[in-house]
């Protein structure tokens, strides 16, 4: 299952996302939201949200860095 | 709170510091320095990322050195190379416990537990919610409190910032080359902003600034559509129809894990001495926690050095 993770340029927020994922071997794909201005509206149309990082997996989003659902979701201890 | 799997002296996996920094941003790296020039071994604990609320500065123009301007992420990330390069050790965690009745202090974090003969508290400040309703609902729905990290999905839209103090209207600039139209909304009858600031705001073609109104609600179906206004001089109440809103409208303290055991001001602010010794002796504050006159990243580098420096002399002390 791909997990995607919906960035921008200058967020901490996301760097923190991304670190946690990386700490723990798991892939992903990017989707940088200031590089690429469709994906804005693309997420912003799927999901309603105006904001990143937003991580979608299966039937799954995460708004923000929240450690504890990343952790459930994806079954890390 | 479960602090009994701390250890201490010499385990394998270091839990025991002379000083432990909490918070990364200009006051704690500055911190850090010191210590580590002092030759103490010092953690910093963060929980985003290193370098605290300037990583979100899109460009840094007041500090010392950088006439250009700077960007706040480059900023953030020179402060923690330099940490690191004098031994402070980064510690991306939370922390979310501090015990300072007794010594050694004890920090509970997101990943372990830790123990410090020293703190310093450069927790920062967050920014301040307006309390009104439609807030909660419609945030990351149109509402954002970060305009460098959301502006690209406000392309081509009108919106509004609340706040016309340095923050607002620099990020309302900032926003200016991503939204149609920007409407930035006040409470007060001027801005606050530096005059270098409201210059460049009155050049801006794209941005209004109202003046003595505050925000009463917002309002959306799914994502927000208005944000209703009040004028507080004559009561009207007026909507503005945007799709996005930007909030700018204070600071508060990031003080929860010690307002119930640090003396504090009326508005949250750690209360320090001038050499930034708070009311448990060995527990220092550094910028804009603390109550402070002026929260820039200059003053917070000037208190992060002096707090360094007297948590290094109160470790000489009892040593």
């Amino acid at each position: 299952m791909t997990i995607k993770v919906y960035t921008s340029s200058s967020c901490p927020y996301c760097m923190r996302v991304k670190k946690f994922l990386k700490e723990h071997g798991i892939k992903f794909k990017e989707i940088n939201v200031s590089r690429y201005p469709e994906a804005a509206k693309e997420l912003k149309r799927k999901t309603g949200q105006t904001g990143v990082p937003v991580i979608l997996f299966g039937n799954h989003k995460v708004v923000g860095f929240d450690e504890g659902k990343l952790r459930r979701f994806l079954n890390i201890r | 709170m479960d602090f009994s799997i701390i250890k201490t002296g010499n385990d394998s996996k270091k839990k025991h510091y002379s000083a432990a920094i909490i918070g990364s941003g200009p006051a704690g790296l500055a911190a850090a320095i010191y210590l580590g020039r002092s030759k103490v071994e010092t953690a910093v604990f963060e929980k985003v990322v290193p370098g605290g609320y300037v990583v979100n500065v899109e460009k840094i123009e007041n500090y010392p050195g950088f006439a250009e301007g700077i960007a706040g992420e480059k900023l953030g990330s020179l402060y923690a190379k330099h940490a690191e390069k004098f031994g402070a050790k980064i510690l991306t965690e939370e922390v979310i416990g501090l015990k300072l009745n007794d010594k050694p202090f004890l920090i509970e974090t997101s990943s372990g537990a830790y123990s410090s003969d020293s703190i310093i508290l450069a927790t920062g400040t967050s920014t301040k919610k307006l309390g009104v309703p439609g807030e909660e609902e419609f945030t990351h729905k149109g509402i954002s409190f970060c305009a460098t990290c959301d502006a690209p999905f406000f392309e081509g839209e009108n919106i509004t910032v609340i706040g016309a103090g340095n923050s607002g209207v620099q990020e309302s600039l900032y926003l200016s080359r991503f939204a149609k139209h920007i409407t930035i909304v006040e409470l007060l009858d001027h801005s606050t902003a530096e005059p270098i600031l409201v210059d460049r705001l009155k050049e801006a073609d794209k941005i209004d600034l109202l003046v003595s109104h505050c925000v009463v609600g917002f309002s959306g179906e799914k994502m927000l559509n208005s944000v209703e206004i009040k004028n507080i001089t004559n009561g009207e109440i007026k909507k503005l129809e945007v799709k996005g809103a930007f909030i700018y409208a204070g600071e508060v303290p990031n003080n929860e894990l010690i307002k119930d055991s640090l003396e504090l001001d009326d508005r949250g602010f750690i209360v320090t001495d001038e050499r930034l010794r708070t009311s448990v002796n060995g527990v220092f504050a550094a910028g804009d926690v603390r109550n402070t006159p002026l929260r820039q990243i200059a003053t917070s580098v000037g208190d992060g050095a002096i707090a360094g420096h007297e948590a290094y002399k109160f470790l000489e002390g009892i040593k």
